[in-house]
């Protein structure tokens, strides 16, 4: 057993190194009281792939072995390969592509991809959840009143940061933390547009996320099961449509509708299979949460192909305080036909833990659950869901840090943009978020050019206000 | 004789390491394999951890790709893909947008040389295997 704790924690440390090394997951909710192992079941797949790795190779190690230091050393032969195979883990393909074409040995079936994708219907599974419903019928007549008096408004700096009472309970909140979203309120709540989250998946039950989830799609299987009980793309969800309906949280563009889609898979045929179902479905923002440091030349490809078809895509910059400026980092969010978010904090300046470099766009609230409080955000539902360590919210609701979510807030600014100027370019998105936002920073280090760029702050962070209204002024007739 | 073969073998594992590239944005991407013991590489297919037919590499700077038998290819603009997607022994060729085609070739032939044979190909503008790459929540 002290072999097997050993080996185990040797396990999460890589785990640990590897994160922080490039692959920081800041998206785990915070929750400070919870054990390591409690973590590790809840953490992503990769790391479930470590545990079961360490299963393995102590069954095997124990079975040849009585010795101690040879269990020991037999793991420790273990542990490079477990480590590689971990950080590639790809799914369950295999199965799922099974039970969808009968076919044991083929990763691309008799059946074209394309017709696959026209026809997802006809494999929708036993577990569907939501169906496609009319998003024009089910538009909320809520006020920004409505929105303002949401249980949990009052927590969310992000949204308005001069109305936060986190100050009075003993959290650090700067007053311009916010990304004035309520003067874009008073244009607009995001009515009419379609935002697609591309993740790991939702809860599809969640009380604050259901009303405005129209659409499901799974492109790792072709179904309508997106159901997770990770809280990663839920939460990246709730931030952009999170309706007005009294109950916890509001999202920045809480009257848009949302196509929420799970990718797990790691090819870049089914990262491009999940753009395209995006695009067929009328969304008009593209939200992503994840990044490669790596982007291969087909999706930089099908990302061109998605703006010139007047989709605005946005990625988050990552979690690990560099600069992607470095040799061999590649990485989605550097695209030229992206938005790529880099996040702020609850003190209204970048993030110790936000990447940037000379291609990043944007900031947005990220917050930071090591020195503040975080941002507040979904949650899984009741025992799914972490106990809340602040004392302030229900179980349904976590403070959260990461530029995961960041990427949403923004798409929920552009969500809006396209409801008040449905023919606006990405490159109009691009070049109206950078004009109108907010220099931050100034009384740090901050050094924007001639032309307003810093080279960690970007061009700043958005202004929800600002840009929506210059959206609005640029609609054509 | 013996010291012949040696040669020949060094030769050999030379030239098939020297295959391992794809191009991506006009460079070349080299590749060694990472090798997984069968016998644990086994235990966890049956596991579901990881494919069967999915090969292990990391690149120069130290990213890990898997691939298989698929290739994603994109013609110059105004050809006409499928067409010269045909003039290849593929085993199936499925498009997958508008502009980008997902191929399958046999077993016997070698990935990355037939990926480069067709990004040397004047009228394909991109072409490399269908990459498994780690996607990092943030």
């Amino acid at each position: 057993m002290k072999n097997r704790t050993a080996t185990t924690l040797s396990l999460v440390t890589a785990i640990l190194l590897l994160n922080a090394c490039g692959s920081v997951d800041n998206s785990s909710l915070v929750d400070k009281n919870s054990s390591s192992s409690t973590r590790v079941q809840r953490d992503n797949k990769i790391e479930q792939c470590f545990v079961k790795m360490d299963d393995i190779a102590f069954e095997d190690c124990s079975s040849k072995y009585s010795d101690d230091s040879k269990i020991n050393s037999c793991l420790d032969g273990y542990e490079e390969q477990i480590l590689d195979t971990c950080m590639l883990y790809d799914g369950e393909e295999d199965y799922n592509q099974n039970d969808l074409v009968g076919d044991n040995t083929d990763m691309v079936s008799d059946n074209d991809w394309w017709n696959w994708l026209e026809e997802e219907s006809a494999f929708d599974d036993k577990n569907e959840t939501i169906a496609e419903s009319n998003d024009t019928t089910s538009i909320s007549t809520a006020t920004i009143e409505d929105a303002k008096a949401e249980p949990y408004f009052k927590y969310a700096w992000h949204l308005n940061s001069s109305n936060s009472i986190l100050n009075s309970k003993g959290y650090q909140i700067d007053n311009h933390a916010d990304i004035n979203v309520t003067d874009a309120w008073a244009i607009t709540m995001g009515e009419g547009v379609r935002v697609a989250v591309i993740d790991d998946g939702a809860d599809v039950t969640h009380e604050d996320l259901k009303e405005n989830l129209l659409i499901t799609y799974n492109a790792d299987t072709g179904s309508k099961n997106i159901q997770t009980k990770d809280s990663h793309g839920n939460t990246c969800a709730g931030f952009i449509v999170a309706p007005i309906n009294g109950k916890g949280i509001v999202g920045v563009s809480p009257k848009a509708k949302m196509i929420s889609i799970k990718l797990e898979d790691s090819s870049d045929a089914y990262t491009i299979r999940a753009f395209e179902y995006a695009k067929k479905h009328g969304a008009k923002v593209i939200s992503c949460s994840w990044g490669t440091n790596d982007v291969s030349d087909a999706i930089v490809s099908e990302l061109k192909s998605i703006y010139d078809s007047g989709i605005t895509v946005l990625f988050a910059s990552g979690n690990e305080g560099a600069s992607l400026d470095n040799q061999g980092v590649n990485d989605e969010s550097e695209v030229e036909w992206v938005i790529g978010v880099g996040a702020s904090g609850e003190n209204n300046d970048i993030t110790s833990y936000s990447n940037y470099g000379k291609n990043i766009d944007i900031l947005a609230p990220g917050g930071d659950a090591q020195d503040y409080i975080g941002v507040l955000g979904l949650d899984n539902m009741g025992e799914d869901g972490y106990d809340d360590q602040t004392g302030l919210v229900n179980n349904n609701y976590a403070f959260t840090n990461g530029t995961s979510f960041s990427a949403p807030i923004t798409a929920g600014v552009v969500a809006m943009m396209y409801s008040v100027n449905p023919n606006i370019t990405p490159k109009e998105v691009k070049e109206i978020l950078t004009s109108t936002a907010t220099k931050i920073g100034k009384e740090m280090s901050a050094s924007y050019n001639e032309n307003g760029f810093d080279e960690k702050r970007a061009y700043g962070k958005i202004n929800a206000g600002l840009a929506v209204a210059k959206a609005k002024e640029t609609k054509r007739p | 004789m013996r010291k012949q073969i040696i040669i020949s073998l060094l030769g050999l594992t030379m030239l098939s390491n020297a295959s391992e590239f794809y191009y991506s944005n006009g460079k070349k991407v080299e590749l060694t394999e990472v090798k997984i013991n069968q016998t644990i590489k086994n235990r966890m297919v049956k596991s579901k951890i990881v494919k069967s037919r999915t090969k292990y590499y990391k690149t120069a700077t130290g990213k890990r790709v898997g691939v298989r038998d698929d290739i994603l290819v994109e013609c110059v603009e105004g050809k006409d893909c499928q067409k010269v997607l045909s003039k290849y022994e593929t085993r199936e060729v499925s498009q997958l947008s508008d502009s980008i085609y997902i191929i399958k070739i046999s077993s016997d032939k070698n990935l990355f040389e037939f990926a480069q044979k067709l990004y040397s190909d004047s009228d394909i503008k991109i072409a490399h295997p269908n990459l498994r790459k780690i996607k990092n929540r943030r």
